[in-house]
């Protein structure tokens, strides 16, 4: 079988290289009529820039609400969009299991597409939908499902402060849920006693960025079921690098090289309260922090979450987290990627889950990615061995 | 004279422009200067220009939109004022960029470019 998958691999690789090198024309290069590589290191992954464009509503950093240059006076005056903002996302996996129960160690599935819209009306509002058309996690169908719909009222009443309304992902660590280069979910942002953080809930969020160098925010989101709500906040702050308004650093282009010139580090704290139960009576919560230094093509991630889960009739669950990621993005065509992840449900050594993935990608053209990842996980006496190979494309 | 030859020109359908001191030759993303009457040390930078900037291998931009911003004022994408303080940031920008080929040096040498295609463009 490992023969057939060599083979998928190389057919995989061949056919992508013969492809025809179509433009790159997602929503956003369209709107703005530039590539890719502006916002994205290797696509879905943004760089610093593209994290800019997101928290500014995807309004672009430093041009706001007086009417751009170029564009139509008509339909910017009606707060109108000269392109349709609309953008899919497809996903075509092959999975090699070794140690498939049923046998079927390789599996042609899954396969994804999703609907994706977002805009900014007058640099005012701003709106973003995720659909998810079809998806499979964990070998579970999840079919059809709305991921994210919101609107956000930029720089209210002329201050930094951005509102936030409707269903979405809460705003809580640097690496987002749909950021990643990986099939693989961040732990932390996993499933946790049956509780996940990068699950879209409906809320209000505030947010906003304060002197080019520190952002927050700051949420209370209100899940099915429930009474009562649920409160998270996040602070990061970045030294050095492009700031999280998108400014690049000030450089005396007449001094010798430093290593300044292209380092930034960025760190991050984040909390999120929770509750379940009949009653909500069942407090859980999560306290997390991160690191992020970046030099040139250069990423390195570091990551602790704790969670605190009360249970039934017994004592809180305590939980830790721990992950690095390191990754290396060359030319914008290539990356290679390694993580580790430590997660101990229990808090006392027992049931402690341990993954490593190593990942590489190539992207033909901008907005097609290929990529192969493989995941060892022990949980033991368990380990799993799976490996992953995903062709991405946007358009 | 000067309005003769140039409705002359463009009715011939010449890919040439002059904006105060400088030319531009060809049209939309294939637009770019005629360096020949820049002096010797920005004719070297331009050469750099073409190279570092515009090297469809590299996968980077049209030298037609560095015409486009000097000669507008207003940079192509963002639309933003392109002045000399925006040119300088765009050379850090560049300079920062991973894999961009360009190093600290050659973004002070194409920044001294773009200050004096600014002034040239804005020459009476």
């Amino acid at each position: 079988m490992s023969r057939a998958l060599s083979v998928l691999a190389v057919v995989g690789l061949a056919v992508a290289a013969a492809a025809p090198r179509a433009h790159a024309i997602p929503a956003f290069s369209r709107a703005y009529k530039t590539e890719c590589a502006t916002c994205h290191t290797v696509i879905p992954h943004r760089n610093a820039f593209g994290e800019a464009f997101r928290r500014n509503g995807y309004v672009w950093p430093v041009a706001e609400a007086r009417k751009p240059a170029g564009r139509i006076e008509a339909l910017w005056r009606s707060g109108a969009l000269e392109t349709l903002p609309v953008s899919l996302l497809g996903m075509h996996d092959a999975r090699y299991d070794r140690e498939a129960e049923t046998g079927d160690n390789l599996d042609l599935e899954p396969h994804e597409f999703e609907l994706m819209a977002g805009g900014s009306l007058r640099s005012l509002m701003s709106f973003w939908m995720e659909y998810r058309l079809e998806e499979v996690e964990d070998n579970e169908r999840e079919g059809t499902e709305m991921e994210e719909a919101f609107v956000m009222f930029r720089r209210v009443l002329g201050t930094p402060v951005n509102v936030k309304y409707g269903l979405f992902r809460p705003d809580l660590t640097l690496w987002k849920h749909n950021d990643r280069l990986t099939a693989a979910t961040w732990a932390t942002l996993d499933r946790i006693h049956g509780e996940k953080l990068k699950e879209a809930r409906d809320g209000l969020e505030v947010n906003g960025v304060f002197g080019g160098r520190l952002f927050a925010a700051f949420g209370a989101v209100d899940r099915e079921e429930q009474d009562g709500y649920e409160f998270y906040g996040h602070l990061v702050y970045r030294f050095g690098g492009t700031d999280l308004d998108g400014n690049e650093p000030e450089i005396d282009l007449e001094a010798d090289p430093s290593v300044w010139d292209d380092l930034a580090v960025t760190l991050s704290a984040y909390a999120y309260l929770g509750r379940r139960g009949d009653a909500d009576s069942q407090r859980w919560s999560r306290i997390g922090a991160e690191a992020e230094v970046l030099y040139k093509g250069f990423t390195l991630l570091v990551s602790g979450l704790k969670g605190t889960d009360e249970v039934t009739s017994a004592d809180d669950a305590d939980t830790w987290v721990y992950a690095a990621e390191a990754q290396y993005v060359c030319r914008g065509k290539y990356f290679a990627l390694a993580r580790y992840e430590y997660k101990d449900e229990e808090g006392d050594g027992e049931g402690v889950t341990q993954r490593l993935i190593p990942a590489l990608g190539w992207t033909p053209v901008p907005s097609v990615r290929l990529s192969l990842e493989h995941r060892w996980e022990k949980a033991a006496p368990e380990v799993d061995n799976t490996t992953l190979m995903r062709l991405l494309y946007s358009f | 004279m000067t309005r003769k030859v140039v409705l002359i020109a463009f009715l011939c359908g010449l890919p040439a422009a002059a904006l105060a001191g400088l030319t531009v030759l060809g049209q939309g993303d294939a637009r770019r200067f005629d360096p020949s009457g820049f002096p010797p040390d920005m004719q070297k930078r331009y050469a750099l220009m073409e190279v570092k900037c515009a090297n469809p291998a590299e996968g980077c931009h049209s030298l037609g939109r560095v015409v486009e911003a000097v000669t507008t004022g207003i940079a192509p994408i963002s639309h933003t004022p392109f002045d000399k303080k925006a040119a300088k940031m765009y050379g850090i920008k560049m300079m920062r960029k991973p894999d961009s080929g360009i190093d600290k040096k050659t973004a002070r040498e194409l920044v001294r470019l773009l200050y004096f295609l600014l002034d040239e463009a804005r020459a009476p």
